[in-house]
């Protein structure tokens, strides 16, 4: 009996045991054997290393080159995160109708989704570039001020389209005869909006918000593509960062260290903003 | 409101929408409108309409950009972690979603801590590891690292979907003498059919567009993928745009299709974690 029990607690276990290896070897090992090099001075080539403790850790705190990829990074988290949830709740609600065409309107939108970062990236370049020129505007990514806006813009123009269709999901499931008891209540849009919508597609937002939250901190692509983290570094973003001196400059303990610092941010942050909305989902 | 103040509010509504489309549409012409002038024409002419529709460019970009081979290894990649994918993600989520005990749970949650670790954290490390396996530049490789990155989601996708999935088919398959293995590929297996079709297509949209792995890992020529492809082809051939429009746009067609034809799918896979159903 005994071992007809053990038997099938195996049998079920290969069933999960696949996804448990590929996890282990993508995953879980580098994460822990990155941990191991923040504490030493490798360059990720030679055979041979130093333990150096916490210097590593120490350096991050008093890095200067790191303020302005963490200033970067948060503006267009930010900007990014406010503008698709914005954009993409209006445009759902704009939509939220039937009417002919519609399903064409909504194809369009959606589009930029499919296609890859590095074609967004090299269109936008040209966009920037040739576009603007016609009337009279000058590239934001040649400006250091406006570079991580412009950058911002193409992540707009890509995502808005899936947080559309993910607000219209979610819009779809108001009940019908609520909407209408608050317009014979005399509530205006703005009431409705307020009382009777947000309440309903809580979960949406919940789902949106620390979505692209998380797409803005790690963004990379763009800065790789169409910028190079220019002009001086002021379009570089912490995951830019971190390539740099992992690969480029060849500082794998240094790197790494803020690879894991940063790892930490991002995991609080999203485990509090989560949590915060979740907790407003209860509340309305 | 008044019919005519109703109607008033559905043309501004159509106006809205017309502008979003164009601005959605709007960088697509900068790249068609590039890849089908000679160089001299948008020297010339810049952003105007294509007078005539040149197809040199395409030619030429495909011998420059050596994209078959880039297409082939794109191909090979998708195909193989879409195999991947679907098979281990579909028998971890059964496993986990009918046991449902502590162990397996734990491991739920492993699972989805993956969606939410920058990549950037692990590259370094996994650069070594697939380098003392010798599976750097190699696209089984690529293949494995990015089933590994995909697990997460899929692991979630599948799960949602095999919790309303009836208990009573597999007790009655049990009742018949089948075990574990035969109760999932001939009874759960195919029932998971459309959401497989939604994890196929969303894996094969994430890796087909996937820079940042490739990026890391696969950088020599003959390995390349369509993005990396691109992004080389743009560095080198920057005073040749046309060419470069021309091999952009030629990566992008197989993505374009596999919209068309499955966006419902699409819609589904990517509003499954929003809505509460």
């Amino acid at each position: 009996m005994k071992a007809g029990k053990l038997k099938k607690e195996l049998i079920d276990f290969t069933f999960l045991f696949p996804a448990l290896i590929v996890f282990l070897f993508v995953i879980l090992v580098p994460l822990f054997a990155g941990i191991r090099y923040t504490f030493t001075d490798w360059d990720g080539l030679s055979a041979s290393w130093n333990f150096v403790g916490l210097k590593n850790y120490r350096t991050v705190f008093t890095d200067h080159d790191l303020i302005q990829p963490l200033l970067n990074t948060a503006l267009f988290t930010v900007v990014t995160m406010i503008s698709i949830n914005v954009i993409g709740l209006t445009l759902a609600m704009t939509v939220n109708q039937e009417f002919r065409g519609i399903n064409v309107i909504k194809s369009i939108i959606f589009i930029p989704l499919v296609v890859s970062l590095v074609l967004v990236s090299q269109m936008w370049m040209y966009v920037y570039s040739d576009f603007f020129r016609l009337f009279g505007w000058k590239s934001p990514l040649i400006d250091k001020k406006q570079v991580m806006l412009g950058l911002s813009a193409m992540s707009i123009w890509r995502e808005s389209g899936l947080a559309m269709i993910i607000y219209l999901a979610a819009l779809k499931g108001v009940p019908q005869d609520i909407k209408e008891a608050a317009i014979m209540d005399g509530a205006g849009f703005w009431q409705r909006f307020r009382n009777v919508t947000v309440p309903f597609i809580a979960p949406a937002f919940t789902y949106c918000i620390p979505l692209w939250m998380a797409s803005g901190l790690r963004q990379f692509d763009y800065t790789c593509v169409a910028t190079s983290g220019g002009p001086g570094n002021a379009s570089e973003s912490i995951a830019y960062y971190i390539y740099k001196y992992l690969f480029p400059y060849s500082k794998v303990g240094y790197g790494q260290t803020v690879a894991v610092i940063y790892l930490v941010i991002c995991l609080v942050l999203s485990r509090v903003v989560t949590r915060a909305l979740r907790k407003r989902e209860i509340e309305v | 409101m008044t019919r005519t103040k109703k109607q008033l509010f559905q043309g501004l509504r159509i106006f809205f929408l017309c502008i979003v489309c164009l601005i959605a549409l709007a960088p697509f012409y900068v790249a068609v409108c590039y890849a089908f002038k000679s160089k001299v024409e948008i020297a010339k002419t810049k952003l105007a309409f294509p007078k005539t529709l040149y197809l040199g460019n395409f030619k030429e970009a495909v011998g420059l950009a050596n994209y078959f081979n880039s297409l082939k290894n794109s191909v090979i990649v998708a195909a193989f972690a879409i195999l991947i994918v679907v098979v281990i993600c579909s028998m971890a989520a059964y496993i986990i979603t009918r046991r449902d005990d502590r162990f397996y749970n734990a491991m739920y949650y492993i699972f989805q801590l993956i969606i939410l670790l920058p990549f950037q954290t692990i590259m370094f490390p996994l650069y070594r590891q697939l380098y003392q396996i010798h599976a750097l530049n190699s696209l089984w490789g690529l293949v494995l690292v990015q089933a590994g990155t995909f697990v997460g989601y899929n692991v979630f996708l599948y799960s949602g979907f095999v919790k309303g999935i009836s208990y009573s088919l597999e007790e009655a398959a049990k009742i018949d003498g089948c075990n574990r293995y035969q109760t999932f590929g001939k009874i759960v297996f195919p029932l998971l059919k459309p959401i497989h079709v939604t994890v196929i297509i969303l894996t094969f949209l994430n890796s087909w567009n996937d820079f940042m792995v490739p990026m890391i890992i696969c950088q020599k020529q003959d390995v390349r993928t369509l993005p990396l492809m691109q992004y080389f082809f743009f560095g080198e051939y920057s005073s040749n745009i046309n060419l470069a429009f021309a091999a952009a746009l030629l990566a992008m067609i197989p993505t374009v299709v596999v919209y068309f034809c499955a966006q419902k799918y699409i819609v589904a896979g990517m509003t499954a974690g929003a809505v509460k159903s």
